[in-house]
C-alpha cells in the first residue's frame, strides 16, 4: 500500500472514533456504571409535563437496587417514600438538571407512594408514583 | 495612504505571522486544519447527543444548549470573528462531510471533485438568502435556548444542508451562501484585526501568467492558489487569493492557498482593526441589511433574554400562538423595515447636506457599513452579560454531559455562580464606546470617499454621527439600566 492510502485510512479512522467511537463510548460507560447495581431510571418532572416517568417501578423485597432519579425540568423537584423511610430523616432535594442516586435494598412487600417533597408547581401534590414491592 | 484607525493605527500597518518561525510550516500542512475539525467533530458528536438524550426543558443544564448557545456563540462574538476573522469556518465540523464527499478522501489532494459542481444561481451571490435563513433562525431563539432538540434539528439542518448543497454545487456554495450563521461572520469578520493575503503582490503578478492566457485576459486562472495543484485544493470559498483588494468577508482560513502556494507568498496577517470597511469596493444592500438586522436582533434578543419585559419572553417561547405569531411579525418588522428605515431618513439628510454625485442609495449603502463596528460591540456587550452570569453552568455540564448522573470532572455539583457581575456594566459601556469611536472613525473616512471634499464630508457626515452616538446612547441605557 502506498504511504498516501494509509494516510487516508488513519485519518478516516479518527474520523470514526471522534463520531461513531463516542458514541458508543458513551452507552459503554453509561452501562458500565449501571452494573454496578441494578439501576431503575426515574425521571422527575412537573405534572405538566408528564410526572414521574414511570409512574409505578417494580421491585423484589430483598433484591438491593439503585433508584436513579434524573430531574430534566425547569424546577427543583425532591423525592420520598415515607412508608419505606426513604427521604424523610436525610431529604432528597434534586436541582433542575441534577440527578440523585439513592440505593435500597425492600425489607417489606406492599405498595408504596413515592412523592415530590419540593413545592414544584401548582399540581405539586399531585406529583406521586408508585413502587410496588414482590415476594422473591 | 497616511490615513490611521482611530488616529493610532496606519491602515496599511501588517504583520505576517507566518514570519515566525514553525507557523507555516503548520499552516502548509494537510493535517491542519484538519485535526482541529476531528476534535471539533469530537465535541459536535457529544453535543448533538446532549441535544437528543440530554434532558427535555433544563436548558441550563443542558451541555448542547450551553455549549453552543453560550461558549460557542459567545466565542464567536467575542474572540474568533473580532480578532481571528472566520477562523471558525477554517475548524468547523459541520460542513466537513460534504467536504470529504467532494474530495472523496480526507487529506489527499484530488482537484477534480465529486458531485455536480453546479454554480451558484448569480442572483443568490449575495447576502440575502443567509439574512433571511438567519432572520428565520431568530424566530426560534425561544426554543433554542430551552429545548436541546431544537439546537439538534438546526444543527442537523446544517450537516444535511451542506453534504446535499455540496453535491450539487460548486466547492463551499453552501458555506458562501447558505449557512445562517455565515453573513455576521462575513461581515463582521472586516473588523477581524487579521487577514490573509497575499505578501508581495509583484511575485503573484510575474507567477506563471502565459502571454496566451494575458491576452485573453483571463491570467490568473493560471496561478496555482486559484485553480488548485498537487498540493492543495483551488480556493474552496471561491476567493482569488491574490487580490489585494478583497475583504474578509467569503474568506474562509482554510489555509488552501498557504498549500497552493509555490512561492510561499500568502500571508497570515496581523493588522489595525476593521480596515476592510474602509474598502470602497462591493458594497451592497445585502450587506447593508445583514447591519441593520444583527444590531436589531442584538436589541431583541437583550430585550428577550435580559431585559424588564416578560411578555416578551413569553412571546418568543410561544406560551400563546398570538403572542409567538406578534413577536414574530414585530421582530420581522423592525429589524427588516423600521431600523433601516430611520437609517435611510439620516442618508437622506446626511445626502442633502453634503455635496456628492453619488445617488442616495449609494450614500445610505456607503454609510451603512459605520453600524458594523457598533453592530459587533452591541454583540459582545450581551455576550458578556450572558458568559459571566451564567458561565458556571458549563463547569456543571462538562462533567455531566447527558443529565446522567456522571461526573468525570469531579465538578458536576458545582453551583450555578455569577462571576464578576459587579463588573459587567463598566465592559458593556466600554465596548460600546469603543464601538462608538470605531464607528465614526470609520464612518469619516466613508464620508471622504463619499463627498467631493472635505468641508462636504464634515457637512455630510453631521446626520450619520448623530444616529450613531444616539444608537450608542440606547444601547447604554438598555444594557446598563
Ligand atoms: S459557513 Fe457555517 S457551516 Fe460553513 S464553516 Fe462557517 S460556520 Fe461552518
Ligand atoms: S500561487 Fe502564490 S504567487 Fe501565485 S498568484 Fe497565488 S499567491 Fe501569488
Ligand atoms: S484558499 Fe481561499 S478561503 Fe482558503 S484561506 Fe485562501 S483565500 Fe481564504
Ligand atoms: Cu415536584
Amino acid at each position: 500500500m502506498q504511504k498516501k492510502q494509509i494516510v487516508e485510512i488513519i485519518a478516516g479512522l479518527m474520523i470514526i472514533t471522534a463520531t461513531a467511537g463516542a458514541i458508543a463510548g458513551t452507552f459503554l460507560y453509561e452501562d458500565m456504571l449501571n452494573n454496578e447495581r441494578k439501576t431503575i431510571v426515574i425521571l422527575a418532572l412537573a405534572l405538566e409535563f408528564g410526572n414521574w416517568s414511570p409512574p409505578e417501578i417494580k421491585l423484589v423485597e430483598g433484591e438491593p437496587v439503585r433508584l436513579k432519579i434524573r430531574n430534566t425540568d425547569t424546577v427543583t423537584h425532591g423525592f420520598a417514600v415515607p412508608e419505606l423511610g426513604i427521604g424523610i430523616d436525610e431529604p432528597v432535594e434534586i436541582k433542575a438538571g441534577h440527578v440523585a442516586k439513592i440505593d435500597i435494598t425492600p425489607t417489606k412487600k406492599g405498595t408504596f407512594l413515592y412523592v415530590c417533597t419540593v413545592w414544584c408547581s401548582k399540581q405539586h401534590p399531585k406529583m406521586v408514583g408508585r413502587i410496588i414491592i414482590s415476594e422473591k | 495612504m497616511k490615513d490611521k484607525i482611530l488616529g493610532i493605527f496606519p491602515l496599511d500597518w501588517r504583520y505576517d505571522i507566518t514570519s515566525l518561525p514553525y507557523v507555516r510550516s503548520v499552516l502548509k500542512s494537510r493535517w491542519v486544519p484538519f485535526l482541529i475539525i476531528v476534535f471539533n467533530l469530537f465535541f459536535f458528536t457529544i453535543i448533538l447527543m446532549a441535544g437528543v438524550v440530554g434532558g427535555v426543558s433544563a436548558g441550563n443544564y443542558n451541555f448542547a444548549i450551553m455549549f453552543v448557545w453560550i461558549l460557542w456563540w459567545v466565542m464567536l462574538m467575542l474572540v474568533f470573528v473580532p480578532f481571528f476573522s472566520r477562523i471558525w469556518c477554517s475548524t468547523c465540523p459541520l460542513p466537513a462531510f460534504g467536504e470529504w464527499i467532494q474530495r472523496l478522501g480526507f487529506l489527499k489532494v484530488r482537484n477534480k471533485l465529486f458531485g455536480l459542481n453546479r454554480k451558484w444561481p448569480k442572483q443568490l451571490k449575495n447576502m440575502w438568502l443567509m439574512n433571511f435563513l438567519f432572520l428565520g433562525t431568530t424566530y426560534t431563539t425561544g426554543f433554542l435556548t430551552t429545548r436541546p432538540i431544537a439546537t439538534f434539528i438546526l444543527l442537523m439542518a446544517i450537516i444535511l444542508g451542506s453534504v446535499v448543497l455540496s453535491t450539487v454545487f460548486e466547492r463551499r456554495s453552501f458555506c458562501l451562501y447558505c449557512c445562517p450563521v455565515s453573513g455576521f461572520q462575513g461581515l463582521y469578520s472586516n473588523i477581524a484585526m487579521t487577514e490573509i493575503r497575499c505578501k508581495d503582490p509583484e511575485v503573484c503578478r510575474n507567477h506563471n501568467v502565459s502571454t496566451r492566457a494575458k491576452a485573453l485576459g483571463c491570467d490568473y486562472q493560471q496561478r496555482d492558489c486559484v485553480r488548485g495543484n498537487e498540493n492543495g485544493y483551488a480556493c474552496p470559498w471561491l476567493e482569488v487569493p491574490f487580490n489585494q483588494n478583497r475583504r474578509n468577508t467569503y474568506c474562509g482560513m482554510c489555509f488552501e492557498c498557504f498549500k497552493t502556494c509555490p512561492y510561499d507568498n500568502m500571508a497570515f496577517n496581523l493588522r489595525p482593526p476593521a480596515t476592510d470597511l474602509v474598502l470602497d469596493k462591493k458594497r451592497g444592500l445585502d450587506e447593508a441589511w445583514k447591519a441593520f438586522m444583527m444590531l436589531g436582533i442584538a436589541i431583541f434578543f437583550f430585550l428577550i433574554m435580559q431585559g424588564p419585559f416578560g411578555f416578551l419572553k413569553d412571546w418568543a417561547n410561544a406560551k400563546t400562538l398570538a403572542g409567538y405569531l406578534s413577536y414574530i411579525s414585530v421582530h420581522s418588522t423592525f429589524n427588516l423595515l423600521i431600523f433601516p428605515g430611520i437609517f435611510f431618513v439620516f442618508s437622506y439628510a446626511s445626502h442633502a447636506l453634503g455635496r456628492t454625485e453619488l445617488p442616495l442609495k449609494r450614500v445610505f449603502i456607503n454609510f451603512s457599513y459605520t453600524l458594523v463596528p457598533l453592530g459587533l460591540m452591541a454583540w459582545i456587550a450581551f455576550s458578556v452579560g450572558i458568559i459571566f452570569a451564567n458561565g458556571s453552568y458549563l463547569i456543571h455540564v462538562i462533567s455531566d454531559p447527558f443529565g446522567w448522573g456522571w461526573n468525570l470532572l469531579g465538578t458536576a455539583n458545582f453551583p450555578w455562580t455569577p462571576f464578576m457581575t459587579g463588573m459587567v456594566p463598566y465592559m458593556q459601556i466600554g465596548g460600546l464606546l469603543l464601538g462608538l469611536a470605531l464607528s465614526l472613525d470609520i464612518g469619516f473616512k466613508i464620508a471622504r470617499q463619499t463627498f467631493k471634499n472635505r468641508d462636504e464630508a464634515v457637512m455630510g457626515f453631521y446626520p450619520i454621527a448623530a444616529f450613531l452616538t444616539v444608537t450608542t446612547m440606547f444601547l447604554m441605557w438598555l444594557f446598563t439600566g
